[in-house]
């Protein structure tokens, strides 16, 4: 009798011993799909020298029931350029580089600039934009866990691991890719105080000749 | 003694260049308008709760910063809530408070540092948003273009001017000891369901030397 119920033991055992081996072997699986998925992604993204996309962003803010709407437009030049037009409810312009941000707005109508060298925090956002715009998606790895929400079309969720800063406010980030996986639909940012953030593109177009006075800040269109 | 003239100049040119971004209040005779009426009819006017986008410009000595207000306030019991966000939509501040007292639901660790953040805020909104029409005990004086009320408000005088067309709140000055302590001019009222909004608000606080600037963008119902 004794004997029996050791063996059933140790059978349960055995049984939960691969069941975890089998879960384990599983997410790692997924997780190194998710990896592949991520690089072949990147790759594709980042195959272009400059970019032009319009934008609406939609801010939810926990504490209302309304959403603030930002239109405006972004431009990128690789490797380092990005200008950051809103167009409503206010104008504003900011053209982020490797050694400084610019930024004006229509109410102050000052143009003032930052420097980059001694400034960790905009040079950390600097490297965060960069990152989300250009497609360098498995260097994100190191600092969020990743999964995958949906194949068709590509949907992934990035949350910020144990000791990244990102933590402290972002729950989670989600990036939505287009059908022809080229570029993001859209970036959804939702923080731990409940607030959300979706950036959607639109009229993205890749390699067009842009302007030099696009990444003026004070010029207007 | 040549240079005063060149100091007049220049004095002047500098007090010019503090232009006002809203259109005067066109001033029109008041001698045969009842006090009172025009109180009665401000109040009936004034929505008692608002949900308001604005855009702020706070000017400091000579650096300013802009960013966009979502106000939500009950007049009648005095409370509050604002979320102000920078124009690419990250949060800077998010407050609730009433008649006594604020509460901070986050800061951005930079206006944090400076002193108490959140009643300075608090107090501003009370006295733009809050208490925009007299009591009945307060005194009057009727001028050709404006009605004036003043009463006693904490340790000073609080003083309303009624002006315009519409025979709106146009100003409301505190005094302290005969000292202008803080001036709010109210701007361009416009009427949404047959409530009226100022378009403009410009708050000058002269005792620490500070102006908030306040464009409507929406109002929501």
């Amino acid at each position: 009798m004794r004997i029996k119920k050791i063996f059933t033991i140790y059978l349960l055992f055995s049984c939960f011993l691969f069941l975890v081996s089998v879960v384990s072997l599983t997410e790692a699986n997924e997780a190194s799909d998710v990896h592949d998925m991520l690089r072949g992604l990147g790759e594709k993204v980042s195959n272009f020298k400059s970019l032009k996309t319009n934008f609406v962003q939609e801010k939810n803010l926990a504490i209302f029931k309304n959403k603030i709407i930002l239109r405006g437009r972004i431009y990128l030049q690789k490797p380092n350029k990005i200008a950051w037009h809103v167009d409503e409810p206010v104008k504003y312009s900011v053209l982020i580089t490797d050694k400084s941000i610019r930024q004006w707005d229509e109410d102050t109508n000052q143009v003032q600039e930052i420097a980059l060298s001694g400034n960790p925090v905009f040079q950390n956002v600097l490297n965060q934009l960069a990152v989300w715009f250009s497609g360098d998606y498995v260097s994100l790895l190191k600092d969020y866990d990743v999964r995958l929400l949906w194949k068709s079309p590509l949907v992934f969720e990035f949350i910020p691991k144990k000791g990244n800063v990102a933590g402290k406010i972002i729950k989670s980030i989600t990036i939505s890719v287009r059908d022809d996986e080229r570029y993001l639909k859209q970036i959804k940012i939702l923080e731990i105080s409940g607030d959300s953030t979706t950036i959607i593109f639109k009229d993205t177009i890749f390699n067009a000749p842009i302007d030099n006075l696009d990444f003026e800040v004070k010029r207007r269109v | 003694m040549k240079q005063l003239p060149t100091i007049l100049i220049l004095f002047i040119c500098l007090s010019g260049c503090t232009s006002i971004p809203f259109q005067k209040t066109s001033y029109v005779p008041m001698d045969f308008v009842d006090p009172w009426t025009i109180v009665r009819q401000f109040r009936n006017n004034s929505p008692e709760n608002f949900q308001l986008v604005n855009t702020i410009v706070f000017q400091y000595s000579w650096n300013k910063f802009s960013g966009i207000g979502y106000i939500k306030g009950n007049i009648r019991e005095k409370t509050f809530t604002v979320v102000c966000i920078n124009p690419i939509g990250i949060k800077l501040f998010e407050l609730s408070g009433n008649k006594y007292k604020v509460d901070s639901h986050f800061v951005l660790e930079q206006f944090s540092k400076k002193g108490d953040f959140a009643k300075a805020v608090g107090d501003d909104i009370r006295q733009i948003y809050f208490d925009t029409v007299p009591s009945s005990g307060a005194k009057i004086k009727k001028k050709k273009f404006q009605i004036v009320f003043t009463e006693p408000l904490e340790t000073g005088i609080v003083e309303y001017i009624f002006a315009g067309p519409g025979g709106y709140l146009v100003e409301k000055n505190y005094y302290e000891e005969g000292i202008l302590n803080w001036k709010v001019s109210y701007y361009e009222y416009q009427q949404k369901n047959e409530k009226i909004y100022p378009a403009g608000i410009i708050l000058k606080n002269y005792k620490y030397g500070y102006t908030l600037t306040i464009k409507l963008k929406e109002i929501q119902v």
